[in-house]
């Protein structure tokens, strides 16, 4: 057999080492490739399921308030009716007969219970569904709101700095929160002085409810599905709560920053 | 001299309400005949037949409601003077039933003797003033309204004022000394030019011309 | 020593380490896995096989011939379950079969060695990997690649009939230096089955990887 010429080796040689470079090195490509595309699908995956809770929880705070809604008037209506149809009675009782002694005491009762009832049914049926919520906008029904919760012991103030006409979904989320935050402070906080204070900034609201009760328990009452509410609504608003002391060191202070889409400035109306 | 009987015909979905307003309605001494209907049809039905001097309405009711009922009342029966009842007493609300024409409005969680003096006061005076009315006429004196009225004359601005001060036609007529025919003829006058259809409209309107203050 | 003969050596003691590989999970072995050791011990045979009769100087490119074609079907088979597009893929291993069944009797002869027929399925094959390749790519089967076994068969394919195709095209156009290269052809081939085996060895040291959680 014929010997190759050395430089036909030579040439043989760097081209198998050559191959086996190119080998290796399609492997290593073909690897960082297929690397790059599983992060990019990863990454795409996070995003659809991400994008699926958000619909989710839009779809349950949707439905929340849907059946509020739904209950109030209910409550309202046929409920209100029929008490007011006992008050009508009641009326014509008194009219024609003369009561007296335990029997009038029993009618004064039975008056008595009867707006007691009624005043139940508009405040429930009330914070189901704050009244008009489109018409007045939010500044308007969380004064409302606060007028509402005053009380013998308990006096809650309203302060709001700059104007701004807000009336749409995100708005009736804000006003559930503080809702929420308001009644919760109310029932656990012993407290007598409670504040809701709102700031229109440039593109962002301020609130902060305040209250001189017992401040937190850092662990307590924060699972409870009224939270759960509070947590959500802040995730469909962007936003961004916190809670802490006040300055006056005694009770606590929760703050929440709302971003707003457009500057205030734009869209002053003032509300009667 | 007796004024004259005032009859009332009223509406409501609930059964027991208009049994109650009936025996009530019975209790008060300027109150003749008292008729019913459940709905807003019904009463137009009855009405078609034999009109009252005053209805009473419930706003929620089925097949036809109040709001409806109220506006075909304002059109084919204006002299007859209408009194709302309702459990929503949010200004727009009530505001959107002044533009219909209503002339009184009463809560569902007011005391019933309301009732009479609401119904003795839209039958003199063509409205009814209490709280609700107040509010919600206080919050439109705020809003912006476009100006479409011509100028009224001196003569109709007085009379406007006194129609505003709750005095009765009759007492208006005195204290101007002119015949009450007269008086009811400026009355149309304004109205036409005001563009509203009743005295609760035009105390409104008084109101946002800063002409009257609450 | 002459070099060739110590690479023949080592290229076919090559086939012994991915078979202890295989042979150590026989039990657990799944569809590709068990044709891999099927080929494997047939390479193993025709190796073999070759070296006796050589040795008692009968003809073997016979077994060069059944053994490219049992490869071809074996990895097919292989790939028939990995693929889309199956139906393709049948036609075309049917056509090559055809083809070379005609060829083998009726043309070149049973006992020549069939050039053509190498080249054209070292091609069919190299197409395959590279569209299982792409395959892969899209379809993203696993987190880390390097841990399934079909990717290094894939790349085992790919080195030895693609550098087969490159020999056998190299072979073509060095055609004054036709027994020399062709020696040279031999050790390089040898070279790539080395260079097989080995990735066949991950292939099935990846496997057997697998299976240790559930072991």
């Amino acid at each position: 057999m014929a010997e190759l010429s050395e430089s036909e080796t030579i040439f043989i040689i760097l081209t198998s080492s050559a191959g086996m470079l190119l080998l290796v090195g399609a492997i290593g490509i073909f690897i960082l490739f297929y690397q790059k595309r599983m992060f990019k699908m990863r990454l795409k995956n996070i995003e659809t399921e991400q994008e699926y809770e958000q619909n989710m929880i839009k779809a349950q705070l949707k439905s929340q308030e849907q059946e509020r809604n739904r209950i109030g008037a209910d409550l309202h209506d046929s409920l209100g009716s029929l008490l007011w149809a006992a008050k009508i009675n009641s009326s014509f009782i008194q009219r024609t007969t003369d009561l007296q002694g335990e029997a009038k005491k029993s009618y004064d009762e039975l008056i008595q219970i009867l707006d007691q009832s009624i005043e139940s049914v508009r405040r429930i049926s009330w914070e189901l569904t704050p009244e008009a919520f489109q018409h007045i906008g939010f500044s308007k029904s969380v004064e409302k709101l606060c007028q509402r919760f005053n009380q013998q012991h308990l006096t809650v103030s309203f302060t709001e700095m700059g104007t701004y006409n807000w009336n749409n979904d995100d708005a009736i989320h804000a006003y559930r929160i503080i809702q929420e935050l308001v009644s919760n402070s109310i029932k656990h906080a012993n407290a007598t002085l409670l504040n809701v204070s709102i700031q229109w900034m440039e593109n962002r609201l301020l609130i902060f409810v305040q209250d001189n009760g017992i401040g937190f328990t850092l662990d307590g009452n924060r699972t409870g599905v009224g939270w759960w509410n509070i947590q959500q609504r802040i995730k469909r608003l962007n936003a961004q709560i916190s809670m802490g002391i006040p300055p006056t060191h005694q009770g606590s202070r929760i703050s929440i920053i709302i971003p707003l889409e457009h500057g205030t400035e734009k869209n002053q109306r003032v509300l009667g | 001299m007796e004024p004259k009987k005032i009859n009332v015909y009223l509406a409501d979905d609930h059964n027991v309400v208009r049994k109650g307003m009936i025996r009530l309605l019975g209790t008060f001494a300027r109150v003749g005949r008292v008729k019913e209907a459940a709905n807003g049809k019904e009463l137009l039905a009855l009405m078609a037949y034999d009109q009252p001097d005053a209805v009473i309405l419930d706003v929620e009711m089925p097949v036809m409601g109040g709001i409806e009922t109220g506006k075909r009342i304002a059109d084919s029966f204006p002299n007859v003077k209408m009194l709302i009842l309702t459990m929503h007493t949010e200004e727009v609300f009530i505001n959107k039933l002044v533009d219909i024409g209503i002339h009184g409005f009463l809560s569902k969680s007011a005391e019933p003797e309301e009732v009479e003096r609401a119904l003795y006061s839209v039958v003199d005076k063509d409205f009814y003033k209490n709280e609700i009315f107040d509010r919600a006429i206080a919050m439109a004196g705020h809003s912006n309204v476009e100006d479409k009225y011509s100028k009224l004359t001196t003569r109709e601005i007085e009379i406007l004022l006194l129609i505003c001060q709750e005095l009765t036609p009759g007492e208006i007529s005195e204290r101007l000394q002119i015949s009450e025919k007269t008086f009811f003829n400026h009355r149309s006058h304004i109205l036409t030019k005001t563009g509203v259809r009743n005295n609760v409209g035009l105390i409104r309107f008084a109101l946002q011309r800063r002409l009257i203050a609450i | 020593m002459k070099i060739e003969i110590v690479v023949a050596y080592v290229s076919t003691g090559s086939v012994i380490l991915p078979l202890v590989l295989a042979i150590c999970q026989v039990k657990h072995l799944q569809n590709y896995s068990r044709l891999i050791l099927l080929l494997l011990l047939c390479s193993l045979l025709a190796d073999v096989l070759s070296y006796f009769l050589s040795r008692r100087a009968v003809s073997t490119t016979w077994i060069a011939n059944v053994y490219l074609l049992i490869q071809f079907i074996i990895l097919g088979m292989i790939y028939f379950h990995e693929l889309k597009h199956r139906r393709i893929l049948m036609l075309i291993a049917l056509f090559f079969i055809s083809y070379f069944v005609v060829d083998a009797f009726f043309f070149s002869g049973f006992f020549n060695f069939n050039t053509h027929a190498n080249g054209i399925a070292s091609l069919i094959l190299v197409g395959i990997s590279v569209y299982y390749l792409f395959q892969l790519l899209n379809k993203l089967p696993t987190d880390n690649i390097t841990k399934m076994p079909m990717f290094w068969v894939t790349f085992a394919v790919l080195c030895y009939y693609g550098g087969t195709l490159v020999l056998f095209l190299m072979n073509n156009l060095m055609l004054g230096k036709y027994l020399a290269s062709h020696r040279m052809l031999w050790i390089l081939h040898n070279i790539c089955n080395i260079l097989k085996n080995i990735l066949l060895a991950i292939a099935l040291w990846q496997s057997y990887r697998n299976l240790k959680p559930s072991l």
